[in-house]
């Protein structure tokens, strides 16, 4: 034949694929009891391969089960001699595998949100990551999530940081932290931003100083969803803007595009005491992240999306965090928008973002 | 028509618009069914009904206790709004809650349980001019700098024989969980954003009924300054997690990691 007339359907057939997921098919309900997969139940026949023709088959699905089907042939080989492999070790394999090649959050069906929930829910009980529940709820109608920050108020005593960190599930090895807050002389511009101290570590407030705080301000024109190049970060209806970590590929054009370093990067796999580890997780938000992605502060979307307020907002001992819809015209934020002086950060830039500072 | 008659016509006229003034504020004051909600939220616990969403209450609201319904003051909007008081149990260990009423926990011996409710000792006691010093045992917690050392006097916010009671500059009397009345007779801004919003803070949630503390929950009222204290210095990795090449960089007060991740503040 010619190369113009090899199908796909060939190349699975001279891979093997058929044979291969016949027996998986075969193995799959107790990969683990079977022992010999081809034995007892009727040979390695080829009627398996039909089933696999009648599944509607994507390129990303066939590679999948390529794969797959390897792997767990090889499994099953290792069944006949057996190997180190529990059985709760082969499940989380299964379960990564499948995780791999599942697609971005934005394109899944209901069906396959609910699928990969489910996987990653029993992948971090079997890493020993508790009973962790993992929400998709969408944006709540009507609402679009505005902040205001009083730096009049601030005494920069890092409470939101610290409610962050645990809300948000942030790598504890590297410190890892969405929230900055800057510690600035009084007098000096708001330019001061590029001078500010956010590292200082002396009893607070201290004399002749105010504190000004950071933290991802969801623009309303982002430029750091437009540069990435995979379409792994977006903008949701409410004004959130949202990494899917599966889809990123960690390149940190994001990052070089934010103007107000909003963005971070996880040079290895977060690491959260597992007694420590926040149970009500969102899949867009503080469910466990991987080696080599991009994160960033989500207004506590697993929070907000509830009707509750920010980790950062609920801590602060102040009172200088102000949080509500921009959309509701007797919302605090609005009152605040609507009386007090306010200013952005970086405005010239054109990013509308929303969070503004005000002060008394 | 006599003069004498246009004069009883107005007064008549300006009485009855201002009872029906007064009627609608007091019909606006509490939105029905909200003091029940709170009511609820108390005892159990857990967020009513009203607090759409929210399925427990957020940590520092565990031990909530609600005192006082907000009465002809006005949030954003034109809203009313609830103020409430923590409990013993709450995170504040400043202030205890005895029936329906809060007290400072100031009131107290190191170490010593609660003297008990203020009427205890000074019921009726006639306390003019009295004045709170170092050598007092009983109040050695109180700190009274507020409004200034000079001029504090415990019967200038305090009712005179039962001290658990506070008295306005117009003589309006009223319990400790409405004490934002008395703070708003001079800090009418700082009041005027907490009734809004813009100070203080929404708890519980960002929507449904809005639910504030009232000023003397965080602001001591006989020391109202915040006090400096060390800022949060940064997670605590417990040792058995501590890798080698993470043992470096981990330990300095509140880095975030900026320096290394682009070399920006």
């Amino acid at each position: 034949m010619t190369r113009r007339d090899l199908t796909f359907d060939d190349v699975l057939k001279a891979a093997g694929a058929y044979e291969i997921q016949d027996r998986l098919e075969r193995l799959s309900p107790e990969p683990a009891s079977t022992g010999c997969g081809c034995g007892s139940s009727g040979g390695c026949g080829s009627s398996g391969g039909q089933t696999l023709l009648d599944k509607p088959l994507d390129r990303r699905r066939a590679i999948g089960t390529l794969f797959g089907a390897l792997a767990v042939t090889t499994q099953a080989m290792g069944a006949c001699a057996p190997g180190p492999d529990s059985a709760e070790e082969r499940e989380a394999k299964r379960l990564a595998q499948e995780e791999y090649f599942k697609g971005n959050y934005r394109v899944m069906t209901e069906a396959e949100r609910a699928d990969t929930v489910r996987r990653l829910e029993r992948l971090a009980e079997l890493r020993g990551q508790g009973d962790v529940s993992i929400r998709t709820d969408q944006a709540v109608p009507g609402a679009l999530y505005g902040y205001a920050f009083n730096i009049s108020k601030c005494e920069g005593f890092r409470n939101c940081v610290d409610a962050c960190i645990h809300e948000n599930n942030l790598d504890r090895a590297s410190d890892q932290q969405y929230i900055r807050i800057f510690e600035i002389e009084e007098g000096s511009s708001i330019d001061a931003l590029d001078h500010g101290d956010a590292t200082y570590g002396h009893s607070v407030p201290a004399e002749g100083h105010f504190y000004l705080g950071t933290q991802c301000f969801q623009c309303a024109n982002p430029p750091c969803v437009y540069v990435c190049p995979v379409q792994a970060t977006w903008q949701e209806p409410d004004g959130i803007v949202v990494v899917d970590y599966d889809w990123c590929i960690g390149c940190r054009y994001c990052m070089a595009a934010c103007p107000y370093w909003a963005r971070r990067f996880n040079w290895d796999e977060p690491t959260v005491p597992a007694e420590e580890v926040n149970p009500r997780q969102h899949y867009l938000g503080n469910r466990a992240r991987k080696s080599g992605v991009v994160e960033k502060c989500t207004f506590c979307i697993q929070r907000t999306r509830e009707g509750r307020q920010p980790a950062c907002a609920e801590a602060c001992p102040t009172g200088a965090r102000v949080f509500g819809n921009l959309l509701d015209p007797d919302s605090e934020i609005r009152w605040v928008l609507e009386n007090k002086q306010v200013f952005r950060l970086k405005e010239d830039l054109g990013t509308e973002p929303r969070f503004w500072y005000f002060m008394d | 028509m006599t003069r004498r008659s246009y004069a009883i016509i107005g007064t008549v006229w300006v009485a009855a618009a201002a009872i029906a003034v007064f009627g609608t504020l007091q019909r606006r004051a509490v939105a029905p069914g909200t003091l029940d909600a709170l009511e609820s939220l108390d005892a159990r616990g857990r967020a009513p009904a009203s607090f759409e969403g929210t399925d427990s209450l957020p940590s520092a609201l565990q031990g909530v206790s609600v005192e006082a319904v907000h009465d002809g003051w006005e949030g954003p909007g034109g809203r009313p709004f609830l103020v409430v008081s923590r409990t013993a149990e709450g995170s504040n260990p400043r202030v205890r809650t005895i029936g329906r009423e809060t007290y400072p926990l100031t009131l107290r011996l190191d170490g010593a349980p609660v003297v008990g409710d203020c009427a205890s000792c000074h019921e009726g006691q006639q306390s003019a001019g009295a004045r709170l010093d170092a050598a007092d045992a009983i109040h050695q917690n109180i700190q009274p700098v507020h409004p200034s050392r000079a001029e504090t006097e415990c019967a200038g916010c305090h009712v005179e024989g039962r001290v658990d009671r506070l008295r306005g500059d117009r003589g309006q009397e009223t319990t400790f969980t409405h004490a934002y009345e008395l703070c708003a007779q001079c800090h009418f801004n700082p009041v005027e954003s907490w009734a809004k919003g813009a100070h203080g803070k929404r708890l519980v949630a960002w929507r449904g009924d809005r639910v504030v503390f009232g000023c003397a929950e965080c602001h001591d009222p006989h020391r109202p300054a915040t006090e400096p204290r060390a800022p949060y210095a940064g997670p605590s990795l417990p040792e058995s997690l501590h890798s080698e090449e993470h043992g470096d960089s981990h330990g300095e007060a509140g880095t975030t990691g900026a320096a290394e991740h682009g070399g920006r503040p």
